[in-house]
């Protein structure tokens, strides 16, 4: 139990080093109709991530949150236009 | 010559398929529909050539790196099958994203043209678009086209046979020897892709209004996708099909409908005279042309329904009730995928079983490859009209609830199979383009309607045609072969085989041998139940049924049946809500791929129904005569036993968490 | 008796059609005589991807 538990401290430590700086915002926090600059993608799923990019999600690019609905966020990015779930808009740093 | 239709999800390259091959797949307004790769022939009048041009439609992608399953068939077809020509669809309103992907396509080395898709929709956008620099940026030549008004098809096909053969050059290579294992290569390489489409796009695209902004279409969104709002109005959504369709449409064009049935069956009894042998007789009006005639009589008011949802699929409101339901299905651990198996499941449950396929998750994929079939399909919608307009009056309310009962069935067991099956710590997420509105296109739904009502006088007239035959040659013979007596009819084949099941039936209230009979070939097809309930009961009209009264004399269909309304309900629902059809059975069989979930599955469907079916029945007769319905008890019995045993092995879950399978039900 | 050779030959070639059209389409790969779309799978599939655990490693 407390090996796992140190296991999972350890990893996050290594994991967020480098977001840790930045403070912890994503696009759930983010105010509809105010666009974006993307920080960074925080998720641990690779394949999550390089979905993302090929959307044109990834750092440095423009994002707004349209409007939300239900628990899903609407979302433009490229020109494009994308209704994301809670777990995805976590992962979009901002 | 091959040519290869590759592009976004949702940028309409099976619309544009459909409309240079003159074939008709099914397309909806939003992205994914295509899963597996289709081909045809390219139409003579667009193709100049003179020697055939096959297409093959492809499933969108974002990139040629595959992240889906839907990419990873293009790719590979890309990649391995050399096709002549690659005509990418280009969605006109989103270059910045599709681009892309077609700078990935014109590094293959093999000639592309683009199709500049939706234009139309683009020019009313204040979006203006310069192709010419475009093509000569990207080196390949660019087609303005609209595959919904079947624009600019000609060209495109013309512009195809040109290249063939001529090579392609890319604008835009990533780096030499680049290995797709170095992570951080590949994203320094896309990322300078991308700023090669940013830079490309400023120069040929002038944008009057920011899309980044709240439209009238977001302010709708946020209406029918509402939280709480969006269940209530996808209801009235429902309600209103349903009522169209039963209540007010359906009937008016079914009753002409009927009529010509009832003067065929009327015309055959004429010609056949006297001299024919009654029992073969009857097995040509009662069993083929009663049977047949009371399932295709539903034609009219499922052509209708068909027809609706087909408008509300093309106009992007079905993408929006994902939305909404994806919400609710997370909350019970499922996919947000696994909105589309269900919605699919209501045209028909195979393609919803299948469509399983796309949920990696195993666990997720079981659970809802076993819970789709709940969603009533096409067959299920006859049984439904009977039995709204047999014992309730033609009310939608009937149809709307079986829908909503549907749902909540496939809540509850989502619910409980994850307490019964080791959770897998598989994370998933869901994203979807939301497809923009659009004012729906009556042609698209007439033709989506004329392809399944064919597809359902198919079956009518093969399935259902030969169950009828064999149900009525069951019951009109003993096991000795000889005719059945009049009077005698429970020692017929069909009488002894079903009343073992009909017993079982009794704590539900319909014990009789018929209508275990009609549920009983409803697993070869749904529609049978309407069938064999025709035949065993001679009737063959199940619609005009002021004019059966005059006929039989017997008081109306209902009191033929013996059913009370509620009991009638409850008949209906387990019709509904036990196992599906075989062909469904089969499909779940596959992409399940394990025996012990199938078994399992079956179980749980039948438990269901089963319990559903008692609920509705004891419930609803203590509420209506102030005592229980028979056979209360034993019922009980029955289900305390289904519902211990759930119970049991989520408990043991709970015990053993490293149980991995649900065991058999 | 002729007529009923006759309606009994009718019967039959009904149903053995309708036997034909069945064993026919299974072998084209139709599950499901008439059921829509029941050839290809063919879905209003999502692009979403999801984790394997593997891929993180």
């Amino acid at each position: 139990m407390e090996l796992a538990i140190t296991n999972l401290l350890f990893n996050r430590k290594a994991k967020n080093r480098k977001l840790d700086a930045v403070k912890q915002q994503n696009l759930t926090h983010a105010k509809v109709n105010c666009t974006y600059n993307i920080r960074g993608i925080d998720t641990e799923d690779k394949c999550m991530k390089d979905f993302l990019f090929t959307l044109g999600c990834f750092e440095g690019e423009k994002v707004t949150v349209i409007s939300v609905l239900a628990d899903n966020y609407i979302i433009h990015v490229k020109d494009a236009r994308y209704s994301i779930d809670k777990e995805l808009a976590r992962a979009i740093l901002i | 010559m091959r040519i290869a239709l590759a592009g976004n999800p949702n940028s309409g390259k099976t619309t544009l398929f459909n409309a240079i091959t003159g074939r008709i797949e099914h397309v909806g307004n939003w992205p994914g529909v295509t899963v597996a790769k289709k081909e045809g022939d390219v139409k003579r009048e667009l193709n100049r050539t003179g020697s055939t041009i096959r297409a093959v439609d492809l499933p969108g992608a974002y990139s040629i790196s595959p992240f889906t399953s839907e990419e990873c068939i293009t790719s590979n077809f890309i990649r391995d099958e050399d096709p002549d020509v690659i005509i990418n669809i280009v969605d006109a309103a989103s270059l910045r994203r599709s681009l892309f992907f077609t700078t990935q396509l014109l590094e293959l080395g093999i000639p592309v043209v683009i199709a500049l898709n939706k234009i139309d929709q683009v020019k009313r956008k204040g979006i203006t678009i310069n192709t010419d620099k475009l093509a000569e940026k990207l080196k390949c030549k660019v087609i303005e086209t609209s595959s919904t008004r079947k624009k600019g098809l000609a060209e495109l096909i013309a512009a195809a046979a040109e290249v063939r053969g001529k090579g392609q050059e890319a604008p835009f290579s990533s780096p030499a020897g680049l290995d797709d294992t170095d992570r951080a290569g590949v994203e320094a390489a896309d990322r300078e892709r991308f700023a090669f489409v940013d830079k490309l796009v400023e120069e040929v695209e002038v944008r009057k209004i920011d899309s980044s902004r709240l439209t009238i279409q977001d302010a709708v969104d946020r209406i029918v996708a509402h939280k709480i709002w969006g269940i209530p109005i996808f209801a009235v959504v429902i309600f209103a099909v349903f009522s169209i369709s039963q209540v007010w449409l359906g009937p008016l064009l079914a009753d002409y409908f009927v009529g010509w049935i009832d003067g065929l069956y009327a015309y055959v009894e004429g010609l056949l005279g006297d001299g024919v042998s009654p029992l073969l007789s009857a097995l040509l009006l009662d069993g083929i042309i009663g049977g047949v005639g009371a399932v295709v009589g539903f034609l009219p008011l499922i052509m209708v329904m068909f027809f609706l949802l087909a408008l509300l699929e093309d106009c992007g409101y079905m993408a929006r009730v994902a939305v909404v339901m994806d919400r609710y299905l997370k909350k019970v651990g499922l996919s947000g995928r696994s909105i589309i198996p269900m919605i699919l499941g209501t045209g028909c449950a195979i393609p919803g079983v299948m469509a399983t396929r796309t949920i990696r998750d195993p666990r997720q994929r079981r659970t809802t490859a076993m819970l789709t079939p709940f969603m009533p399909c096409g067959a299920k919608l006859p049984v439904i009209a009977l039995f709204a307009g047999v014992f309730f009056k033609d009310a939608a309310w009937v149809g709307t609830t079986m829908y909503f009962m549907g749902i909540a069935i496939v809540i509850v067991g989502a619910l409980i199979i994850r307490r019964i099956v080791r959770e897998s710590p598989v994370r998933s997420f869901f994203i979807m383009e939301l497809p923009e509105y659009r004012l729906p296109s009556i042609k698209r739904a007439f033709i989506s309607m004329m392809s399944r009502a064919k597809a359902f006088i198919i079956k009518a007239g093969t399935i259902i045609l030969v169950c009828n035959a064999l149900v009525h040659i069951m019951q009109a013979f003993t096991w000795s072969f000889q005719p059945v007596e009049e009077g005698m009819q429970s020692t017929s084949i069909l009488a002894t085989l079903a009343t073992p099941f009909a017993v079982l039936l009794i704590p539900l209230g319909f014990g009789a041998w018929q209508l275990a009979a009609a549920a009983l070939t409803g697993f070869i097809a749904k529609e049978n139940v309407v069938g064999t309930l025709a035949v065993v009961y001679s009737i063959s009209n199940f619609i005009d049924t002021e004019e059966f009264v005059l006929v039989s004399g017997a008081g109306d269909v209902a009191a033929v049946l013996g059913l009370t309304s509620v009991s009638a309900l409850a008949y209906l629902m387990f019709n509904l809500f036990t196992p599906p059809c075989f062909a469904a059975i089969g499909a779940m069989n596959a992409e399940m791929g394990s025996r012990k979930w199938l078994w399992a599955a079956i179980g749980f469907q039948f438990g269901m129904g089963y319990t559903v079916a008692y609920l509705v029945y004891q419930i609803g007769t203590l509420i209506t005569t102030g005592s229980f319905g028979n056979a209360v008890i034993p019922g009980f019995l029955a289900v305390a036993f289904f519902i211990g045993l759930l119970i049991h092995l989520m408990h043991r879950k709970e015990q053993r968490a490293s149980a991995g399978v649900k065991e058999v039900a | 008796m002729w007529q009923n050779i006759i309606v009994f030959l009718v019967i039959g070639a009904i149903i053995a059609g309708a036997i034909a059209k069945i064993v026919i389409d299974r072998k084209n790969g139709v599950k499901c005589s008439g059921c829509p779309y029941s050839k290809e799978c063919s879905t209003a599939g999502m692009c979403s991807s999801q984790t394997d655990l593997e891929t993180d490693k």
